[in-house]
């Protein structure tokens, strides 16, 4: 795919997909924030805390940056796809080490912890979107290794 | 080299320098750490042995130059020219080469035998910058070694030239030349001190003390009046500097130029750039983690993430340690036949419950610190520094602030001795009283197992919010005593930014271990008298020893010394707050130190199993409103009796009353507030 593109046009795929991903943070933020507050928003995927919605509230404002600076600053704009993508796969990390730390808990504590709540905790928002950007940031690390720095 | 046996080696460089590196590798990371020299700044010295010579290495504040002006920079010189250290190793940053140079011109004007550890040449070398170290050597006149400590690369060669250079003579360096009519009033001085008060020439390099005189150096001047005759040198330095002014302006300008033009010089000589400076990794990182709007939200997503991670994943970790401690143990201690029953409640149900419950939270606490070590080596918290300083000037405080905050949130003990760093007086005094209300690691288990007990699916955000809170307390809390008690404007401070570095995973355990020790060590000693005491004072009452089931009777403990203490305070001062004299008792308790309210609680709640947090929940002993408002009280009041002690002896016994005083009244207050706000919502 990227190999006969131009370097600009690779900068711009990468702004457009942070900006796609950033956009889908934002929603699940604010549903977060919704379903915290007066009602369900998307319930299956959507962490129910004010922290998390946060979390994802800022997240998506790092990307979502990345295609709302581009025309103005393609540096910045650049950084926001690779810092936004970092943030997006720790969360998705702490996510996964959290999914397993409570099977832990509860095996310790001689809980049940059913195979369903292991795949949604793995499935939930942060992790799902976090699963899609560890796939896109080698795409992102080399653009901008190639093209950005010197 | 000299036959002398015992060498001391300082250490020398700038912040972020790499200095703490080359120190942990040369010394093997085996350090003790004591008190400079009348003041409580840590001093951190190590060993290591080259050829079966043992040397000691000590460890210098991070400086950037030797001025009167920091006390970090005046320990470093006084070290340097009273305690005569047989070599100087200056670290120098080799992607910053201008600043570590003005320090390492500063340490040749004192005339140490000096050496050279020109560090970090990778990263500059990914810069494009290529430093010829030959050069640089030359034109020094001192050995220069390239290295890269956290590889360890060079530090071979390091260890054969300190061995071959140490306790070499001192040579006289004057590398910066100060014009014509300052170095004929260099040597004026020179000639007066050797007339007037020759001892202090035999002490002190005679060409540094007439630049210092000539610089108006408020230490040096001090130094000189002490001896017969100083202040003779004084008035006629005094008149030298009244002449010179009628040509040069502004002295110490003129000196402070005169040496970075000289940098300059050698910079030019030393420095290839390979390639044209472009962006680098950091400089693009920067572009979002300092910006003033995507900056905030990282640190936020960054914060949040690294709560998230201290506190969910360490969870199956602290109830493990519940279960092996107050369970398993518990149980064991209270099977052995052979014990007296006194003797088994006091090991089983005070140490055991008390102590181990403590202990338990050592899996959180140590990775806590290991993500805050993770942060700190990557380069991320002096961005966070940097982002926050336009916010604490708009409080009065300058981004300095932030370091004591940040060391607060493991100890506020050496978070109150941080602020010795701030040069401002009014800033300074300021910093030491809000220190406290940063929130230490010892509050952490508090919070966890109130967190827990009544919060347990937000747990993570409601401790979070602690910490909101304590830095949002101490913003407030600066800005009052700004306007009120410490009046006048904030000095800022220059804060160099390091670049990135990849992360050592030897390094970044060694600060993680290095901090929960002294968690570990306090348990095992003030936490252990302190619970030995509550056990004693729950076993007794007016009636004489109750027994040692006591503690597993209601009916005995509410009328031991304890429980008598406790109802005290929960019918009188605490009644407000809805709380029960359990948590009263853990409270005045708590004032030892905060590890000691968890303590405590264990003892009087009597736990099982399932621990402190399961047990707490099954008695309703909190609501989420008088839950919450306990832990705003136990964020706020007094932190402990070490930390009130150490702004005692650094700022007088008027400013500990004052900080015990405002953190009482504002705890109460608050906790109240947080009662009343659940009141008129109708949630308790």
């Amino acid at each position: 795919m990227s190999g006969k593109l131009h370097a600009s046009e690779r900068l711009e795929i990468i702004s457009v997909i942070s900006g796609f991903f950033g956009s889908a943070y934002m929603i699940l933020g604010l549903c977060a924030l919704v379903a915290r507050t007066s009602g369900e928003c998307l319930t299956r995927i959507t962490p129910g805390n004010i922290g998390m919605s946060i979390l994802l509230l800022s997240i998506g404002a790092v990307l979502l940056s990345s295609p709302t600076t581009f025309r103005k600053n393609i540096i910045l704009s650049s950084a926001a796809s690779l810092v936004g993508s970092l943030l997006s796969i720790t969360a998705m990390v702490v996510q996964v080490l959290d999914v397993g730390a409570t099977w832990l808990d509860d095996i310790i504590r001689s809980q049940s912890f059913g195979r369903g709540d292991i795949v949604a905790g793995l499935l939930r928002g942060d992790a799902f979107l976090g699963y899609f950007m560890l796939l896109v940031f080698p795409f992102v690390l080399k653009t901008v290794k190639e093209h950005i720095i010197r | 080299m000299s036959k002398k046996e015992g060498y001391i080696v300082a250490l020398a460089g700038v912040p972020n320098s790499g200095k703490s590196s080359i120190f942990n590798k040369l010394t093997g990371g085996r350090a003790w750490v004591g008190n400079w020299p009348g003041v409580t700044i840590e001093k951190k010295i190590g060993t290591m042995r080259i050829n079966s010579i043992e040397i000691e290495v000590v460890d210098l504040p991070g400086i950037y130059g030797l001025t009167a002006y920091s006390l970090d920079e005046i320990i470093a010189r006084n070290f340097i020219v009273e305690e005569n250290p047989d070599l100087v190793i200056v670290v120098v940053n080799a992607t910053n080469l201008e600043r570590s140079l003005y320090l390492a011109l500063s340490i040749l004007e004192l005339e140490a035998n000096t050496i050279v550890a020109l560090n970090m040449v990778d990263l500059a070398e990914e810069q494009g910058i290529v430093i010829d170290h030959e050069k640089l050597s030359e034109l020094l006149g001192i050995p220069v070694i390239p290295t890269v400590a956290v590889t360890g690369s060079g530090l071979k060669k390091l260890r054969e030239l300190i061995l071959e250079y140490v306790g070499r003579s001192k040579g006289r360096t004057n590398i910066v030349d100060y014009g014509y009519d300052l170095e004929r009033a260099i040597r004026d001085v020179e000639k007066i001190l050797q007339e007037n008060v020759p001892e202090i020439i035999r002490k002190y390099p005679s060409r540094w003390i007439s630049i210092k005189l000539l610089e108006w150096d408020e230490d040096v001047i001090r130094k000189v009046k002490s001896y017969a005759g100083g202040n003779e040198v004084i008035r006629k330095v005094e008149k030298i500097r009244a002449e010179l002014q009628n040509k040069i302006d502004d002295l110490e300008l003129f000196m402070t130029e005169r040496r970075y033009q000289t940098i300059l010089n050698i910079v030019k000589e030393v420095i290839k750039q390979t390639k044209a400076k472009g962006v680098t990794w950091t400089d693009l990182l920067d572009s979002i983690l300092t910006h003033r709007f995507l900056g905030i939200f990282s640190a936020i997503a960054v914060l949040y993430m690294l709560f998230r991670f201290a506190f969910e994943i360490s969870t199956p970790f602290v109830d493990l340690f519940s279960i092996l401690i107050n369970g398993y143990l518990h149980n064991r201690i209270l099977g052995l036949k052979f014990l007296p029953s006194w003797l088994a409640s006091l090991l089983a149900d005070g140490v055991t419950n008390g102590v181990g419950t403590v202990v338990s939270f050592l899996p959180l606490i140590m990775m806590f610190f290991l993500g805050l070590a993770f942060l700190e080596d990557v380069g991320y918290m002096t961005r966070i520094a940097y982002l926050v300083d336009k916010l604490f000037s708009k409080f009065g405080l300058s981004g300095k602030t932030v370091i004591p905050l940040v060391i607060g949130f493991g100890c506020n003990v050496p978070a109150v001795m941080a602020t010795r760093t701030i040069e401002d007086e009014n800033e300074r005094k300021t910093a030491a009283l809000i220190a406290p209300l940063a929130t230490c690691s010892a509050r952490l288990p508090v919070y966890m197992v109130i967190a827990y007990a009544v919060f347990r699916q937000v747990a993570g955000a409601v401790v979070l919010s602690m910490y909101i809170w304590s830095v949002a307390l101490a913003l407030l809390v600066a800005l009052a005593l700004r306007k009120l008690v410490f009046k006048g404007p904030s000095a800022g401070f220059v804060m160099e930014m390091p670049p990135y570095i990849m992360p050592r995973s030897d390094i970044i355990g060694m600060k993680m271990w290095e901090r929960s020790k002294r968690f570990l060590y306090k348990a095992g000693s003030v936490i252990l008298i302190g619970v030995i005491f509550i056990w004693l004072l729950s076993v007794t009452g007016p009636s004489g020893f109750l027994g040692a089931n006591a503690l597993s009777s209601p009916r005995l403990l509410e009328h031991s010394w304890t429980g008598l203490l406790g109802k005290a305070f929960s019918e009188t001062i605490f009644r407000p707050l809805n709380w029960d004299w359990r948590i009263s008792v853990a409270l005045i308790f708590g004032f030892i130190a905060k590890e000691i309210v968890v303590g405590t609680m264990a003892i009087l709640y009597g736990i099982g199993e399932s621990g402190l947090p399961a047990a707490l929940a099954k008695l309703h002993a909190f609501t989420p409103v008088t839950g919450y408002a306990f832990m705003i009280f136990v964020l706020i009041y007094v932190p402990c009796i070490a930390t009130i002690a150490t702004i005692r002896s650094e700022m007088g016994s008027k400013y500990a009353v004052m900080a015990v005083a405002y953190e009482l009244i504002l705890a109460y207050t608050l906790a109240l507030a947080v009662i009343s706000f659940g009141h008129l919502l109708g949630v308790m």
